[in-house]
């Protein structure tokens, strides 16, 4: 019962999650492994996540703090170099002009404001859910996405013209 | 803003997504669950030899409470891969396994680590060099300064105080269980990882956690682990400190045993 609603769920969920941390950053191998990894975790505490009020900012939650730890082990291991290195997503073979382009934005931003503009605008998370999902102050959040924005707004990268939210 | 939203929705829109693995998800899940049953189970026989020892070495109280290793192992009690449960009581947080526990000089932590139960240090400002990450687990039994103006919380049940993220510092309090968490960091990303790290904290279910016995008298620490339903087998060594203190643990302080499980207590002779 209990791992027939895990199946249900993760059928459900599983690609938006895959594609929300390719936005995040990841190249599309490592975004099934993090969310694999997740859900992995989701699943050992499945009776908590369904007593969870909100099922998905739990997941979310698990999401983000699995990105960071994997990001977090990938710095330790790699020397830095003195450039660096095109996003993952630059790579894919049908990426356009304008894809480039907010790929490099994207990269442009801090850790932080890149995970906020994400769960804003792709899993469509409110300024409410995403405090609670980073554990962060409302008032944290709404400045990180006004900080990103501000950020994508001023990002050569970006055409301008094409970016009425700035305005 | 609806343009941002679609310029995010078209870029992924056409990447291609392999079909969810969920047998691999259920099958790890399996194996650590089955992992915590074969622990479970080596408890449960060590009990029974080490009652003896236990009611030996702790015989001015002649009703110890039963052991109750056959209880099954809670799976969800089990920390994320890669990480290791450590607290206080039942209230544990999750730290990477490869965290120390008490890497400090003086009390400022060296490299990442926990700290509990640290007994007696020096005082010195020694400053914390950079990158390092530290969780600190108390007990209190009081309301540490400034709380009543953290946001309040529900922790797998538990009512709990949050204070927030100040000079790269936050704790967690559980008022119901005297548990103090505070979580440190000098990394660049100090106020994140500390929030994440408070994230890690959870209320185990079906374990306790092996008590700190700094400053303690051998038998007061043995009337702690009999209430806690664990059993004690005492090794005596001769050092060049006071007769009848606790040296030393084994599993050390703040790891996760089950009730039943025999603790090895070192004190001096």
């Amino acid at each position: 019962m209990r791992d027939d609603e895990f199946g249900e769920y993760v059928a459900a969920r599983w690609s938006r999650l895959v594609r929300a941390a390719v936005l995040l950053g990841c190249t599309p191998h490592e975004a099934e492994d993090v969310v694999q990894t997740a859900l992995t975790r989701c699943l050992v505490k499945w009776s908590k996540v369904q007593r969870a009020d909100d099922r998905d900012a739990y997941v979310h939650r698990i999401l983000v703090n699995t990105f960071i730890d994997q990001r977090r082990r990938m710095w330790r291991r790699e020397v830095p170099t003195e450039q660096l290195p095109d996003t993952a997503l630059a790579d894919v073979a049908t990426a356009t002009v304008d894809a480039v382009g907010l790929d490099r934005a994207l990269a442009a931003l801090g850790r932080d404001q890149r995970i906020a503009v994400v769960l804003r605008y792709y899993l469509d998370l409110t300024e409410v859910q995403m405090a609670s999902v980073l554990g962060v102050a409302p008032g944290t959040v709404k400045s990180r996405l006004s900080r990103a924005l501000t950020a994508l707004g001023a990002d050569s990268n970006l055409n301008p013209q094409e970016i009425p939210w700035t305005t | 803003m609806d343009d941002l939203n679609t310029l995010l929705e078209e870029r992924v829109a056409d990447l291609p997504v392999g079909a969810p693995p969920i047998d691999a998800m259920r099958a790890a899940v399996r194996r650590r669950r089955s992992r915590m049953t074969v622990l479970g189970a080596a408890a449960a026989v060590v009990v029974v030899t080490a009652g003896v020892v236990a009611l030996d070495a702790f015989d001015s109280t002649p009703d110890p409470k039963p052991p109750v290793a056959s209880d099954p192992p809670v799976a969800t009690d089990a920390p994320p891969a890669g990480y290791r449960y450590v607290g206080i009581g039942n209230a544990v947080i999750a730290v990477p396994e490869d965290w120390g526990t008490n890497d400090t000089e003086c009390g400022t932590p060296m490299s990442d680590t926990v700290v509990i139960d640290q007994g007696v240090i020096c005082m010195a400002l020694i400053p914390r060099p950079a990158s390092v990450e530290s969780v600190e687990i108390a007990a209190s039994r009081i309301m540490p300064p400034g709380a009543e103006t953290w946001s309040t919380f529900e922790l797998d049940g538990q009512p709990a105080l949050r204070s927030p993220v100040k000079q790269s510092r936050a704790s967690v309090f559980i008022p119901g269980l005297r548990a103090l968490f505070t979580a440190e960091s000098s990394s660049a990303d100090a106020d994140a990882t500390v929030e994440r790290l408070l994230d890690g904290i959870t209320i185990l279910q079906g374990h306790t956690t092996v008590p700190g016995y700094a400053l303690l008298e051998r038998d007061a620490y043995l009337a702690q682990l009999q209430e806690l339903g664990l059993a004690a087998e005492v090794v005596v060594e001769d050092r060049k400190v006071g007769k009848g203190f606790v040296l030393a643990t084994d599993p050390a302080v703040g790891s996760v045993v089950s009730p039943g499980d025999t603790i090895t207590v070192t004190v001096s002779g």
